[in-house]
């Protein structure tokens, strides 16, 4: 009887197998007639080997890669998770369920040379454009974009800026060095010295006749 | 405008001053060489001008006998007698001859006589180049001076007119003259400082307007005049040391006469550059292959040698003389005693002379 049900049971996934799986896996107690059904079928037998291997293994969490743990390559994922939030459905919700407040105060002083810069006449614009309304990506995309670029084009003003201030620098030495170097050399010193007698020359002739 | 008249007032007064020192016969150095007063019954001349003085030099010949009195810097006065023959050509430098008659008070023979006549036969001739009033330049005169008339005279038995000279900077001297009211030339000059000293003075004993010249001497004397300085240069063969003066500090005086000559004692070349205001005159001289005469004061001063320079002055009333020696050249800046930017100038011909060399 129990080999016709065994034999009868012996095809997989049958009501007999599901009934005793659900009691063995789900930590159920097994009643006898599944544990008969058990010793009869070998796709749970089989089954129920593969969980003691399975639970020996489970028993210890797999070693997280070295790669994964660096801080850098989280924050890159963060900020895709973010990106693509942002774009989607749900982020634009979320923007539109959290609008900006304007700072106040000191904080909401800019700097004069972003006001003067590209960035600050797009930020003009768009807040005289759009007032009362929230920014959309596309503006702020633009904004980072304007940031960045100014960003870059200042490296290279600072560093012709260093330039310049280095050649003046050199110049001021030079011209210096030499005003210093021509001053070094004295003006000839000239003396007069009175004679107490006319000298014998033809103008004394002249004026007073045969020298006396 | 009151300063204005003040001043033109002492001009006026000085002129009077001078031209009476010598109607008082004050300045005459002997008694026949007193002027007798003009006679009443002279007629009157035009008072003589900067224009007929020098046409008097331009285009009037004559022979003269005069006394030219010279003084040292002690007031001690020796008066020669000397012959002037002037044959005019249009120009303001005519041919001319000075020869030298006798010593005043000395018998002919005599030391004196020998040394004067010697003098004469070297330096006659500068006599009247540079120690005789005349019209050198007129416009520069014209500037420079002003004519003050005071009347007429006798003076070597012709009707003179009486003028004072006055210049417009009183570092120059002031002139008496007594002009011959029918040809324009000098028959008496006096020449005072600013301080109304006598410096030198020139008196005619006769005059006749005509002249027997004697044919110059072969070889021009040792003397050849050149148009400017790169014709001297290029005569002289471009020498070392050799500079061409800046004088802009006496921007009233201009070149006068370039002239190159040669020492007949010694042989050596020496550059003259004669600057004239009109009437005034200074001169600068660069004499070639002339030893350093101040070698010896520079070495005895050791602490100061390698920048010192010296210019060796003399500085009475009646002259100037600043001498210094660089490259080669000896130098030479001579003029009148009031002119003491003579200094100045030497000090900056130095200098020209050290940044050439």
């Amino acid at each position: 009887m129990i080999r016709e049900e065994s034999n009868e049971g012996s095809l997989p996934g049958s009501a007999q197998c599901r009934a005793y799986l659900r009691e063995a896996l789900g930590g159920w107690d097994v009643r006898d007639v599944s544990r008969a059904h058990r010793d009869s079928c070998s796709f749970c037998a089989a089954r129920m080997a593969a969980r003691d291997r399975l639970a020996s293994l489970l028993a210890r969490p797999p070693e997280i890669p070295a790669g994964f743990s660096a801080v850098v390559t989280v924050e890159g994922v963060f900020a895709r998770i973010v990106e693509q939030s942002s774009e989607s459905r749900l982020g634009s919700i979320l923007k539109r369920g959290m609008p900006s407040s304007p700072l106040v105060g000191e904080d909401a002083g800019w700097p004069e040379s972003l006001l003067e810069s590209r960035v600050g006449r797009l930020s003009s614009v768009t807040g005289t454009s759009m007032t009362g309304r929230a920014n959309s990506p596309a503006v702020w995309a633009q904004v980072r974009r304007s940031i960045l670029a100014s960003i870059m084009t200042r490296i290279p003003q600072r560093a012709a800026r260093w330039w310049l201030l280095g050649l003046a620098s050199a110049a001021v030495v030079a011209i210096a060095c030499t005003l210093l170097l021509a001053n070094s050399h004295e003006p000839p010193s000239i003396v007069i010295v009175d004679y107490d007698r006319a000298p014998a020359v033809e103008y004394a002739f002249l004026r007073q006749g045969a020298l006396r | 405008m009151k300063s204005l008249r003040s001043s033109s007032g002492a001009v006026l007064w000085v002129a009077a001053a001078v031209a009476g020192l010598v109607g008082s016969g004050v300045t005459q150095g002997s008694p026949t060489d007193t002027a007798p007063a003009a006679p009443a019954t002279a007629p009157t001349y035009a008072p003589p001008t900067f224009q007929s003085m020098q046409q008097a030099i331009q285009s009037v010949d004559y022979t003269m006998v005069q006394l030219r009195r010279f003084r040292d810097e002690h007031a001690n006065v020796v008066a020669i007698r000397e012959c002037l023959q002037v044959d005019a050509n249009g120009s303001n430098s005519p041919a001319f001859a000075v020869t030298f008659v006798g010593v005043e008070g000395q018998l002919q023979g005599s030391p004196a006589f020998l040394k004067w006549q010697q003098i004469y036969s070297r330096m006659g001739d500068l006599f009247f180049e540079h120690s005789t009033f005349r019209i050198r330049d007129l416009p520069k005169a014209q500037a420079n001076y002003t004519l003050f008339p005071f009347g007429t005279t006798l003076r070597a038995n012709r009707i003179a007119s009486r003028v004072v000279v006055f210049p417009q900077s009183l570092d120059k001297a002031m002139y008496l003259l007594e002009v011959d009211a029918q040809t324009g030339v000098p028959l008496y000059a006096a020449e005072f400082d600013s301080q109304l000293r006598l410096l030198s003075e020139v008196e005619a004993l006769t005059f006749v307007t005509a002249v027997i010249m004697s044919p110059p001497p072969p070889g021009g004397g040792g003397s050849t005049v050149h148009q400017d300085y790169a014709s001297a240069e290029t005569f002289l063969g471009h020498p070392q040391g050799l500079i061409e003066p800046n004088v802009s500090i006496a921007n009233d005086y201009a070149v006068e006469r370039i002239v190159v000559r040669v020492d007949p004692l010694n042989g050596l070349q020496k550059l003259v550059i004669t600057y004239t205001d009109g009437v005034d005159q200074f001169m600068i001289a660069e004499t070639l292959g002339l030893d350093d005469v101040f070698a010896g004061l520079a070495k005895q001063d050791s602490a100061s040698q390698a920048t010192n320079h010296t210019i060796a002055r003399y500085r009475d009333p009646a002259m100037s003389v600043l001498l210094f020696w660089e490259g080669g050249v000896a130098f030479q800046v001579a003029g009148r005693g009031g002119l003491q930017r003579l200094d100045d100038l030497a000090r900056r011909l130095y200098l020209q002379a050290l940044s050439s060399n």
